[in-house]
């Protein structure tokens, strides 16, 4: 457990941390900028409790298909932080594993937390394999390494990978 | 057509990535693949059909041996797949960032 990858992306947003709060906690809000880019979202479901499921559907541009998702809040602590689990689902709402490659973490905890930043917001977000085997915590950490331009393997990137930054 | 359905199950097969892999070098016969692989001439056969269903390969009626060619745009639906959950975050970081500066939004409550 000591070594769980763990990757991070951190931003700040040029608004008060009731609006960015509102934008992460209203479901009219996450609609129109949760999702890849070129995706169109909907929300299917959103019972904001510890606990209560967020079921979403996304669907690709060109017609490329149609993915589902289902989160499950853990965490709230009003204007400051959220941890849900996040994964995919089937039409159905049914936890599936990641359509493309079964060695995707069936499950991964998303943490939030945010903190003034000068005027705006400063969002910290984290993403955490939860209960992986070696090789899907390999898979992740492959993957999700690749978004910033392409895998060194140089260990000095990977362990500030690791170390989540 | 080319549903992500069908393209994920092709290239969830490792006979299958192996011949893919072998395509992207250049077109090959039905033989010239079947050699390395080590399976049956049928076995290729039904592969081939199954990533052809998916839009991942085609095959030339020009040659007698109508060698298969990779279709590199068959693939573009599951790399945008996959490039969405990788992006998934820096993507939505931007448009929330869009999305606040947004005017029209105002404040949501």
């Amino acid at each position: 457990m000591t070594d769980t990858p763990r990757f991070t992306i951190t931003r700040a947003f040029a608004a008060p941390r009731a609006r960015v709060w509102d934008a992460w906690t209203e479901p009219e809000a996450l609609a129109q900028w949760f999702g890849p880019k070129g995706t169109c979202g909907s929300i299917l479901a959103f019972d904001f409790r510890p606990g209560g499921e967020w079921r979403g559907r996304m669907d690709m541009p060109d017609g490329g298909g149609t993915m589902y998702s289902k989160f499950v809040f853990r965490e709230i602590e009003p204007m400051s932080r959220l941890v849900w689990v996040h994964g995919f689902a089937d039409a159905e709402g049914n936890r599936i594993r990641a359509p493309f490659a079964e060695q995707f973490p069936l499950e991964m905890l998303t943490v939030v937390h945010f903190a003034d930043e000068g005027e705006g917001t400063r969002v910290d977000l984290s993403w955490t394999p939860l209960d992986a085997t070696p090789e899907e915590e390999a898979f992740f950490v492959s993957m999700m390494a690749s978004m910033n331009g392409g895998w060194s393997g140089s260990f000095e990137q990977l362990d500030e990978f690791l170390a989540g930054g | 057509m080319n549903s992500l359905d069908a393209q994920f199950a092709a290239l969830a097969d490792p006979a299958r990535r192996a011949i893919l892999t072998r395509l992207a070098r250049g077109e090959a016969t039905v033989a010239e693949l079947q050699r390395p692989l080590g399976i049956s001439q049928p076995a290729v056969s039904r592969h081939l059909k199954v990533l052809e269903e998916a839009g991942l390969i085609a095959q030339s009626r020009a040659a007698q041996a109508r060698p298969r060619r990779l279709r590199p745009e068959g693939l573009e639906a599951a790399r945008q797949w996959i490039d969405g959950l990788r992006d998934l975050w820096s993507d939505s970081f931007d448009r929330l960032d869009a999305f606040l500066a947004d005017p029209a939004q105002g404040e949501t409550r």
